[in-house]
C-alpha cells in the first residue's frame, strides 16, 4: 500500500513539475530584463546605440516622423528604471527608454533632428546595435506611420532637466551610458493630447477639469471620437498649434459647414474630383497633399469627431492627467480609501488592497499582485496615469464599466505618490539631496 | 491550446465523469444491493474522519459563498476585522483538513488492501485531495485574501463554465499555485465515482430518489385503491373478487 501511495504521489509530483516547468517558446509571459543602453560614436557621423538585454529578444524597429525618431520595441523585455540619454550631436537629440509593464514591452526611442538611415544589427551576447547615420537621408521614411502621432504615455519623454551636450573629447568613443538609473523627477507638464483617450473604450465621457486654475465645467464627448482623432488626424493636423501637414483644426467647425466637413472627411478625393471649390482650394493651398479617404468611418463617427473638435476636445485634459503633486490632502485621503476599499469604486471594481500592498499596509494588503510602494516613481506621473487606464486583468478590458473613473484614477495616483514618498530610503535619499534610488 | 485543454475540456470532462460514474454506480447498486452495503462499510473504514469532513464542508461552504454571493463577500471583506476573521477561520479549517487528512492517509497506508482497483482509486483520490488541500493552503498564505481576488477572477470563471461559455482568461492569468488548486479540484471530482466513496454517494442518491418518488408512489397507491373500489366488475361479477 505504501508503494502505491508513494508511486501515486511521485507521479502526481512529476506531472505537476512538468506542468509548472517553463519550456522555451511556450511561456510567453516570462520577460527578460534590459540591462544596459549605451551610446557611442562610430566612424564618420554614425552614432551607435547599443542595447543589452539579459536574454535574447526579437526587436521591432520603426522610423517615425513628426517628430523624427527611431523606435525600437523590445517585446518581453522590462526595464526597471530608466533615464533619458542626452546626445545633441550629429543630428541625434537623445535616447529615451520606457517600459509598458502591461504589454511587457520596452521601447527605446532615438529622437532625431531629421529622418535618416539606420541599421539594426545583432552584437555579441544579447546585444543589439542600432547604427544611426544622420548624415544620410532616409530612403523612404513612412511619414504617416500607423502609430506616429501618439506614443503610449508610459514611454513619453521624461520631464527631466534640459538635455546637456555631451562633453566629447576628441578620442572619446562612448558618449553616454546608462545602467538604467532613475531619472530626476520633475512635475510633468500638462499634455495637450489626452493620452488616456487613446485607449478610448474605458471612458464614455470626459469628466471635465481642463486643468489647474480653470473652471471644471463638465464637457462631454465620445471617447471613441477622441481616440480616432488621436490615431488618424494628429499625424497631419494640430489643434491650435498651427499648420502641420494640413490646416489647424481649431475652430474648423465654425469655419466650415458641418455637412461639408462630413463629406470631406468621408472622401476628400471625391470632393476634389467633383470640383468643389473649397476642397480644390485647400488641395492647392496645401501643396496638393490629399487627405486620406476615411470611408470606413460611419457618419456618426465623423459627426462625433466634429463634436469633439467643436467642444475643444483636444485641449481638454482629463482629470486624471493632473500631476499627482497637485493633489490636495482630501484627494490623497480619497485615494487611500479607494485603495483599501473603504470607499467602493464606482464601477464596482475590487479594492486595490485585495491583490496589492504598499509599505505601511501591514497585513492588510494582498500579495497576489506586485507591491505598489514604488510604482509612482517607477512609472512617473504620466505613465502611471496611462497604466491606471488599463485593467489589471485582460478579461476586464472587455468590460468598460468595470474600471476606474478619472476622479478615482487621480485619487489613487495621489495616494500612490504619497505612499512612495514615505519609504525610508527614498525619504532619506531625497532629504540628503541625492538621487532617488 | 494548453489553456483550452486545462481550463475548458478538463472541467467539463471531470463533471461528465462524475455524473456518468455516479449514475453507473447507482444502477449497479440497485442490481447488487449487498455489494453496495459491503462497499459502504469499507468506505466508512477508509474515509472515516469527522473533523476532516467537517473542515472540508466548511471550506466548501466558504468557496460556495464566493461563487453564489460574490458582492456580499466583497462587502464583507471591506472591514479588515471581518476579512481577518473569515480568512483566519478558513486557514484554520484548511490546516485541520490537512492534519486530519494526513492522518487518514496514514491509516489507509497501514490498512491491508482489499481489492486492487478500489485501493488504487482510493489512493489516487486521497493523493489528489492532499494536493488540493496543500495547494489551497499555499495559495492562502502566499497570495493572501483570496476571498477578495477570487470572487473577481475564479467566480466569473466558474460561472462561465456553468453557462457553457468558458472564459479561460480569468484563470489563465493566475499564478501557478492557483491553477494547480483549480485543476486538482477538478481531478478530485473526476475520480470520486471510482472510489469507495461512490458507494456512499449511490446510497445517498438512492435515498433521495426514493424521497422524490414518494409522492408519485403515494399517488399511484391512491389511484389503485380508487380503481379497486370503483371497479364496476365487482358489481357485474361479484364472485370473482
Amino acid at each position: 500500500m505504501r508503494k502505491q501511495f508513494l508511486g501515486t504521489i511521485s507521479a502526481l509530483l512529476a506531472i505537476v513539475t512538468l506542468a509548472g516547468a517553463r519550456t522555451p517558446g511556450t511561456e510567453a509571459a516570462r520577460a527578460t530584463a534590459l540591462e544596459k543602453v549605451g551610446v557611442s560614436r562610430a566612424s564618420g557621423s554614425v552614432i551607435n546605440i547599443e542595447i543589452t538585454t539579459k536574454d535574447a529578444t526579437v526587436p521591432l524597429v520603426t522610423m517615425l516622423a513628426h517628430p523624427a525618431r527611431i523606435v525600437v520595441d523590445l517585446p518581453n523585455v522590462l526595464a526597471d528604471r530608466f533615464e533619458p540619454i542626452p546626445i545633441q550631436m550629429n543630428g541625434v537629440k537623445r535616447v529615451r527608454i520606457g517600459t509598458d509593464f502591461t504589454a511587457k514591452t520596452t521601447r527605446v526611442v532615438v529622437d532625431l533632428v531629421t529622418l535618416c538611415r539606420y541599421d539594426l544589427m545583432a552584437g555579441s551576447g544579447h546585444r543589439l546595435i542600432l547604427k544611426v547615420d544622420p548624415a544620410s537621408p532616409a530612403p523612404s521614411a513612412d511619414e504617416t506611420a500607423r502609430d506616429a502621432p501618439v506614443q503610449p504615455a508610459s514611454l513619453r519623454p521624461s520631464q527631466s532637466p534640459p538635455s546637456q551636450s555631451v562633453a566629447g573629447a576628441g578620442n572619446q568613443q562612448t558618449l553616454a551610458e546608462t545602467a538604467l538609473s532613475p531619472r530626476k523627477e520633475a512635475p510633468a507638464a500638462p499634455t495637450a493630447i489626452p493620452s488616456g483617450y487613446a485607449a478610448g473604450k474605458f471612458r464614455e465621457q470626459s469628466t471635465g477639469n481642463p486643468g489647474r486654475g480653470e473652471s471644471a465645467a463638465p464637457v462631454k464627448f465620445s471617447a471613441e471620437a477622441a481616440a480616432i482623432f488621436n490615431q488618424r488626424c494628429t499625424a497631419c493636423h494640430t489643434y491650435g498649434k498651427g499648420i502641420k501637414v494640413g490646416p489647424d483644426l481649431k475652430g474648423v467647425t465654425e469655419r466650415r459647414q458641418r455637412h461639408w466637413l462630413l463629406k470631406f472627411i468621408h472622401s476628400s478625393s471625391q470632393m476634389i474630383q467633383s470640383g468643389n471649390p473649397t476642397a480644390t482650394a485647400l488641395f492647392a493651398q496645401f501643396k496638393q497633399q490629399r487627405m486620406p479617404d476615411w470611408t470606413d468611418l460611419s457618419e456618426k463617427q465623423i459627426s462625433d469627431i466634429l463634436d469633439y473638435l467643436a467642444v475643444g476636445g483636444p485641449e481638454i485634459k482629463p482629470e486624471d492627467e493632473r500631476n499627482a503633486e497637485t493633489a490636495t490632502a482630501a484627494e490623497t485621503e480619497a485615494g487611500r480609501k479607494l485603495f483599501y476599499g473603504e470607499t467602493r469604486m464606482q464601477p464596482g471594481a475590487p479594492a486595490c488592497a485585495s491583490c496589492h500592498t504598499v509599505a505601511g499596509t501591514g497585513m492588510r494588503g494582498g500579495t497576489l499582485g506586485p507591491d505598489l510602494t514604488d510604482v509612482y516613481f517607477r512609472y512617473q506621473d504620466v505613465a502611471l496615469t496611462t497604466f491606471l487606464l488599463h485593467p489589471c486583468f485582460s478579461w476586464a478590458a472587455t468590460k468598460p464599466d468595470i474600471y476606474l473613473t478619472a476622479t478615482e484614477s487621480f485619487a489613487l495616483k495621489a495616494f500612490l505618490r504619497v505612499a512612495a514618498s514615505k519609504t525610508p530610503t527614498r525619504t532619506a535619499t531625497l532629504a540628503s539631496g541625492g538621487k532617488p534610488r | 491550446m494548453n489553456e483550452n485543454l486545462f481550463y475548458v475540456a478538463c472541467p467539463y470532462a471531470a463533471v461528465a465523469l462524475f455524473v456518468v460514474g455516479t449514475a453507473v454506480r447507482c444502477v449497479l447498486a440497485r442490481r447488487r444491493p449487498d455489494l453496495l452495503r459491503g462497499q459502504m462499510r469499507q468506505a466508512e473504514s477508509v474515509f472515516r474522519g469527522r473533523i476532516f469532513w467537517l473542515s472540508l464542508a466548511g471550506l466548501m461552504v466558504a468557496h460556495g459563498a464566493g461563487l453564489v454571493l460574490p458582492r456580499a463577500v466583497l462587502s464583507w471583506n471591506l472591514s479588515p476585522a471581518r476579512l481577518y476573521f473569515s480568512e483566519g477561520l478558513a486557514l484554520v479549517l484548511g490546516l485541520a483538513a490537512l492534519a486530519t487528512g494526513s492522518h487518514m492517509v496514514w491509516k489507509h497506508l497501514e490498512r491491508p488492501g482489499q481489492g486492487l482497483f478500489h485501493e488504487v482509486c482510493d489512493t489516487v483520490f486521497l493523493a489528489l485531495l492532499f494536493v488540493v488541500i496543500v495547494s489551497g493552503l499555499l495559495v492562502a498564505v502566499v497570495y493572501r485574501w483570496g476571498s477578495s481576488w477570487g470572487v473577481m477572477t475564479l467566480t466569473p470563471y466558474a460561472l462561465s463554465l456553468l453557462v457553457g461559455a468558458p472564459a479561460v482568461n480569468f484563470v489563465a492569468e493566475m499564478p501557478f499555485l492557483v491553477q494547480l488548486h483549480v485543476l486538482s479540484s477538478f481531478a478530485v471530482v473526476a475520480v470520486v465515482p471510482l472510489t469507495r466513496l461512490s458507494a456512499l454517494m449511490a446510497s445517498v442518491v438512492e435515498v433521495c430518489l426514493n424521497l422524490l418518488a414518494r409522492p408519485f408512489s403515494a399517488a399511484q397507491y391512491r389511484m389503485e385503491t380508487c380503481v379497486q373500489k370503483l371497479n364496476p366488475g365487482a358489481w357485474l361479477w361479484p364472485d370473482e373478487d
